[in-house]
């Protein structure tokens, strides 16, 4: 191929291209959305209106479509026949209504076969003027006179009118004194706004007041932007015609308008603008529901956390009620690290066996213990695992312990439970019950016990483990360790001397056992005055550390195992609506880069109602 | 003027039961709208309230009413009928909001107003500015006719448009215009086969109103035979067949100052005012409070349309009401009652009625008794014994919440339209929130034994020491200390008679949720004491039984009014109203004389045979 790509093909292509992506984007989204009933109706919106979306359509170099909508009487044939500057549509005021069919005026080379009407409802004037080389023109039947109860047979020109307007690429709105405020027209235009560009008329200028001021405020309530409302008198433009005379100036502006500025320059930027009001409504009508519904879906959020909340709060009250409870328990476990970290040294010995006599008495609580707490406190996991092998099998015995021991009971799991499944319901989630669990069941519970657990026996074991190393190191092993060897080491000495010196020497009597057992009492009393003193430097502040624990415990994600499947589909929700913002993104560039057509004096729907309006679908 | 035919005899007749069938249909309103349903906006009310009830009895005057679709100069044939500026002309659609009234000379002091025009609010006409002021949305506007020339039983109203985007104005002209006796029915080129104008109209004329037909804003002499064409059309569309005709051209000039033409089309036309002044009043009274009748009556949008509408609402009601009976029912096992609240209790009771000795003994007895006890196995501490009760109450009372939420969710699923709209607000997660919240708060203030449970214990343990002198013995040695007796509970929605065996205790006194306590089912009989309470005498047993059962009643209660209160008790009343409407003696009274109504007017309506003999051979 020899052509020649010149900068305006290339913008061309280039914005093609936006609107390709533009439409792999929304189609993408909707088609990957999860299952939620608003992503549901947004995926049959974007499947329903893919014929219309798609790309191709729109730089067809077709002529612009034209099709008039207005009530019966309003000059809509009389306009029509005007613009082509002799009668061709049936107009006057002889019968209501006139113009029972769809009546297209194009160039002898047009074929209008793609409106897709049936031949019943439609009658085609092929005329060779100037004008139709760039428009079609479509005189439509009036959407006032036919009633929806009695329009049988050959009568249903309201359904040819439906038919006829979604081809059209602009639509001419013609209003009169009488019936500018007619509220079924008013309904038909504003159903067929979405997707198209509107220019509104008030005809019967040479009889009828000048209404426009109020037809202006009446359009504006309907949602529609409105530049500029002509006042033309059409009947007045096509006798002066047919007489040869020069038309009125009004009518030659708007018959320029139509022929000139739109229909040959902003043929492509029409459609264009049409497109993108066709995306914007979609979004718009999409993101009404999906905003909607994202309202219960974050009191759903809210509902979880709280609920986990309440549930986290009893735990951390419980836990926290054992841990005053039980302060003999978790010393213990300070000295078994002690001696642990210090090994060897007179004092960690006397702690040793100071230990071993109190494991005799511990290994007693651990069997005594009645919760797994109280078994943490005292030994750890590991004790717990050996001790509670009975709990820990069984899961739904582990529920039972969790109720006693976390302070949770079955009414509050069906608190929690019941009223989730309330907000679940409102924000039309329901997750799949999955493989592990992962709802408000008492199996879950007893998972989640088990996490608490765990992590209260690690967190317990990093306090005890740092408080031993900060407290009892190096320095403070010998300071003490010297403190509490000064005594042996002077009886010693005196034993020393006595053998050595007075009993060698002076042959003085040797001490006797006496001696030896005073000295140990003392020793081991000396030993009992440096130990508690140490052990009073390393429990001082454990009790408020412990709280600490039960605290961070408390506020730790341990229970997002709880009703996890509905936090995970919300998030899913959430991110999938997030991603509509993207394409929204996307449009909004579109626009800016088409640019709108407002320089044009056309009227479209105001972006802010797009939501609300339906457009005939196709 | 006199209204002594035959047939206004029979209206006399038929006066009483149309007032009574109308008082009989309000109040049935006022209860369907009590109970959520909205009143019907159907053309039987107005024919009822607006013409039949005024007029039926005593109505010596015509009503005469210009109506239309908007900008068509209803205001302005208006004010050239009553002859001056009554109603202000305004050249932007729909400006007329309320209906403007012209009465005769006197015709306020010899009527009652607000009885002529039921359902509006009445303002003195002060200037034309009156009929286009914003303000109340059932304003009236009336005027005595200042200049006198008004015939004096003939009543000129004004009316809103039909068919403008202000459905406020609809109303009001469809209500005023029920009202009248003549039309005045205004037409123009652009409206007169609109289908909301032909519409209007043909109710009109199905009510056997009369109608005058002005066309207006045609181009005199022009249009003359299009005038007919025109005439033609709209007595085909409405069935309306204008008993006058006119013509009134479009002149600015002479509609400003009053002086416009009425040329007359058909062949008895004069000029309008002067042929109202002719009308044979009493016929056309009669034909159009028999029309107002007929359409009142007509079986498929009148009353007896109405009365079916209720009637398979009320069925629809009751139905809803047996699912929900059915399906929802929770029985609660409450936990066993912490026994020394009853034995408090009746301890409390007897201590006033011993002797000193017996008090002594008692006490030693009580303190020994007090002292073994704590040292028994398995015996708890009274607050620990409540802590436990109270915690398993809870749990019980939790679940059985979730229950009936689980319950009413599955009607919900399975329910009829009707009654998923009801019952949707009550499963929401809000709502939920809130019971389980407001069940928690009055567990939490709700004292274990209340005044007046003490008051039912004394009353019962009176009744038993007058029939059982001699087992009060077994009383005071303390049996009652370990015998505890536990009653079945069943919570019922509408009445749960059939739901429980044996002796029943009503105990939630309420509309909706209630109580029913089983405390003969054998299995009921269960607990700590259950030994010693075996062992009691039957008299004895059943007294302790309803010691127990007393205690259950306060707790049960309070479950009983949450649910009431909190679930469903306010939401399904309406159910309950709605479902007895079908059955209220009201609605057999309306049902009954629509019926004998509509038989007589059927039998009036069938022309005899000989007259429609001599109609076919005409």
């Amino acid at each position: 191929m020899a052509e020649r790509f010149t900068k305006a093909d290339w913008e061309r292509e280039h914005l093609l291209a936006g609107f390709d992506r533009l439409h792999d984007r929304l189609t993408a989204w909707a088609r990957s959305a999860p299952a939620w009933p608003p992503f549901d109706e947004a995926r049959g919106l974007v499947e329903r209106l893919d014929a219309r979306l798609r790309v191709p359509e729109i730089d067809l170099d077709r002529a612009l479509v034209v099709g008039f909508l207005g009530g019966s009487g309003t000059g809509k044939s009389t306009l029509f026949n005007a613009l082509l500057g002799r009668k061709v549509s049936r107009a006057g005021k002889e019968f209501r209504p006139m113009t029972r069919r769809a009546v297209v005026a194009c160039h002898p080379d047009v074929d209008p076969s793609f409106l897709g009407l049936r031949d019943d409802e439609l009658e085609i004037h092929r005329l060779n003027i100037p004008l139709l080389e760039q428009v079609i023109l479509i005189d439509c039947p009036d959407p006032d006179t036919q009633d929806p109860e009695d329009g049988r047979g050959g009568e249903r020109h309201l359904d040819i009118l439906r038919a006829a307007l979604p081809h059209c690429d602009v639509m001419v709105h013609t209003a009169t004194s009488q019936k500018y405020k007619s509220h079924v027209v008013g309904q038909e235009l504003r159903r067929n706004a979405p997707g198209r560009q509107i220019l509104f008329i008030q005809t019967h200028a040479d009889v009828d007041h000048d209404v426009r001021a109020d037809l202006r405020v009446y359009l504006d309530s309907l949602g529609l932007r409105v530049p500029e409302v002509f006042l033309l008198d059409a009947a007045d433009a096509l006798a002066r015609q047919e007489r040869g005379e020069p038309v009125a100036a009004d009518f030659a502006r708007f018959r320029d308008l139509l022929e000139h500025e739109l229909a040959s320059r902003a043929r492509h930027r029409i459609r264009r603008a049409n497109l993108l009001g066709l995306y914007g409504w979609l979004l718009g009508a999409i993101r009404g529901p999906v905003d909607a519904g994202m309202e219960a879906v974050a009191k759903l959020e809210e509902a979880t956390a709280r609920e986990r909340a309440r549930l986290a709060a009893t735990i951390a009250a419980k836990m926290s009620e054992r841990v005053d409870a039980n302060r003999r328990l978790w010393r213990s476990r300070v000295l078994r690290q002690l001696n642990q970290t210090w090994g060897a040294g007179p004092l960690a010995a006397l702690l040793g066996a100071w230990s071993a006599a109190g494991s005799l008495v511990r290994s007693l609580v651990l069997l005594r213990a009645r919760t797994p707490t109280q078994a943490i406190l005292a030994g750890g996991w590991t004790a717990v695992s050996l001790v509670g092998e009975k709990w820990r099998e069984n899961r739904a015995a582990a529920a039972l312990t969790a109720e006693a021991d976390l302070g949770l009971t079955e009414g509050d799991l069906a608190h929690a439970r019941t009223v989730l499944q309330g907000y679940l319901n409102d924000a039309w989630i329901h997750p799949e019950p999955g493989e592990d669990g992962g709802d408000f069941s008492a199996e879950q519970l007893a998972t989640v016990a088990v996490e608490v657990y765990r992590r209260l026996d690690a967190e317990i074991n990093e306090v005890v483990e740092k408080r031993v190393a900060r407290r009892a190191g190096g320095t403070t092993h010998w300071v003490f360790e010297t403190a509490f060897a000064l005594l042996p080491a002077w009886l010693v000495l005196h034993l020393a001397r006595n053998f050595f010196y007075d009993h060698m020497i002076y042959n003085k009597p040797l001490l006797g056992l006496d001696f030896a057992v005073q000295a140990a009492f003392w020793c081991i009393l000396w030993g009992a005055v440096v130990g508690g003193l140490l052990l009073r430097r390393l429990n001082r502040g454990l009790h408020q550390e412990l709280k600490l624990v039960v605290d961070r415990l408390a506020h730790a994600p341990v229970l997002d195992a709880l009703c996890r499947d509905a936090s995970e589909a919300c998030l899913a929700v959430r991110a999938h609506a997030e991603a509509l913002s993207a394409v929204e993104r996307d449009l909004a560039d579109l626009e800016r880069r088409v640019g709108g057509v407002l320089d044009l004096g056309l009227g479209a729907l105001r972006t802010e109602s797009l939501a609300t309006s339906r457009p005939e679908v196709q | 003027m006199a209204m002594g035919t035959d047939e206004a005899m029979d209206y006399a007749t038929w006066s009483r039961r149309v007032i009574d069938l109308a008082e009989a249909l309000s109040r049935l309103t006022a209860r369907a709208e009590a109970a959520g349903l909205p009143a019907p906006q159907a053309a039987w009310r107005a024919n009822l309230y607006q013409k039949l009830v005024p007029q039926a009895s005593d109505a010596p005057y015509l009503i005469v009413a210009v109506a239309g679709g908007a900008n068509m100069g209803k205001s302005t044939v208006f004010n050239h009928l009553v002859g001056h500026p009554a109603s202000r002309v305004h050249h932007n659609a729909a400006e007329t909001k309320h209906p403007v009234a012209l009465l005769p000379r006197g015709f306020a002091d010899r009527h009652d107003l607000a009885k002529v025009f039921p359902g509006f609010s009445l303002q003195p006409w002060t200037s034309e500015d009156d009929a286009v002021a914003e303000g109340r949305h059932d304003g009236l506007i009336w005027r005595e006719d200042p200049s006198g020339a008004q015939p004096a039983n003939l009543v000129l109203l004004d009316t809103p448009d039909v068919d403008a985007a202000l459905p406020n104005n609809w109303k009001l002209a469809e209500a005023i215009t029920h009202s009248a006796d003549v039309v005045v029915a205004l037409l123009t080129q652009q409206k007169y086969n609109d289908e909301k104008i032909r519409r209007f109209f043909r109710i009109a004329a199905d009510a056997d109103k009369t109608v005058l037909a002005v066309v207006n804003m045609v181009e005199w002499p022009d249009d003359r035979d299009h005038c007919r064409g025109w005439l033609t059309t709209f007595a085909r569309g409405t069935g309306a067949n204008p008993l006058h005709a006119y013509a009134v051209p479009r002149d600015r000039a002479a509609a400003r100052d009053g002086r416009l033409p009425f040329h007359p089309l058909s062949p008895l036309a004069t000029d309008p005012r002067a042929d109202l002044a002719e009308l044979h009043f009493a016929d056309i009274k009669i034909r159009s409070l028999r029309g107002a009748l007929r359409q009142a009556l007509d079986p498929d949008e009148g009353i007896p349309a109405h009365l079916r509408d209720l009637e398979r609402q009320s069925d629809e009601n009751r139905q809803a009401r047996a699912v929900i009976h059915q399906k929802v029912q929770v029985k609660v096992d409450l936990p066993r009652p912490p026994g020394h609240v009853v034995a408090e209790e009746i301890w409390r009771w007897l201590e006033p009625r011993r002797t000193w000795f017996d008090r002594k003994v008692h006490g030693a007895y009580g303190a020994l008794g007090r002292a073994v006890a704590r040292w028994l196995p398995g015996a708890v501490e009274p607050a620990e014994d409540e802590a436990r009760f109270l915690a398993e109450e809870k749990t019980q009372l939790s679940r059985a919440l979730e229950t009936i939420y689980n319950d009413l969710e599955a009607v919900h699923r399975v329910g009829a339209p009707a009654l998923r709209r009801e019952l949707q607000p009550l499963i929401a997660g809000d709502q939920r929130r809130r019971a389980f919240e407001e069940l928690q708060a009055r567990l939490d203030a709700a004292p274990l034994a209340t005044e007046s449970y003490r008051r039912a214990i004394a009353e019962r343990l009176e009744t038993f020491e007058a029939e059982h002198p001699r087992m009060m013995r077994a009383i005071e040695w303390g049996l009652v200390a370990t015998a505890v007796a536990r009653p079945a509970l069943t919570i019922g929605m509408f009445g749960a008679a059939d739901v429980a065996s044996g002796p029943l205790f009503q105990a939630g006194g309420h509309a909706i949720g209630q109580v029913f306590f089983d405390v003969a089912a054998g299995s009921a009989l269960t607990a700590g004491g259950e030994g010693a309470f075996a062992r009691l005498a039957g008299p004895a047993r059943a007294l302790i039984g309803d010691l127990f059962a007393a205690f259950y009643r306060e707790r049960a209660e309070l479950l009983a009014r949450v649910v009431d209160d909190c679930v469903v008790g306010r939401h399904l009343d309406r159910i309950e109203r709605l479902a007895a409407l079908g059955e209220s003696p009201d609605f057999q009274t309306a049902y009954k004389l629509a019926a004998e109504l509509s038989r007589e007017l059927d039998a009036l309506e069938e022309p005899p045979p000989v007259a429609a003999a001599a109609a076919r051979g005409g």
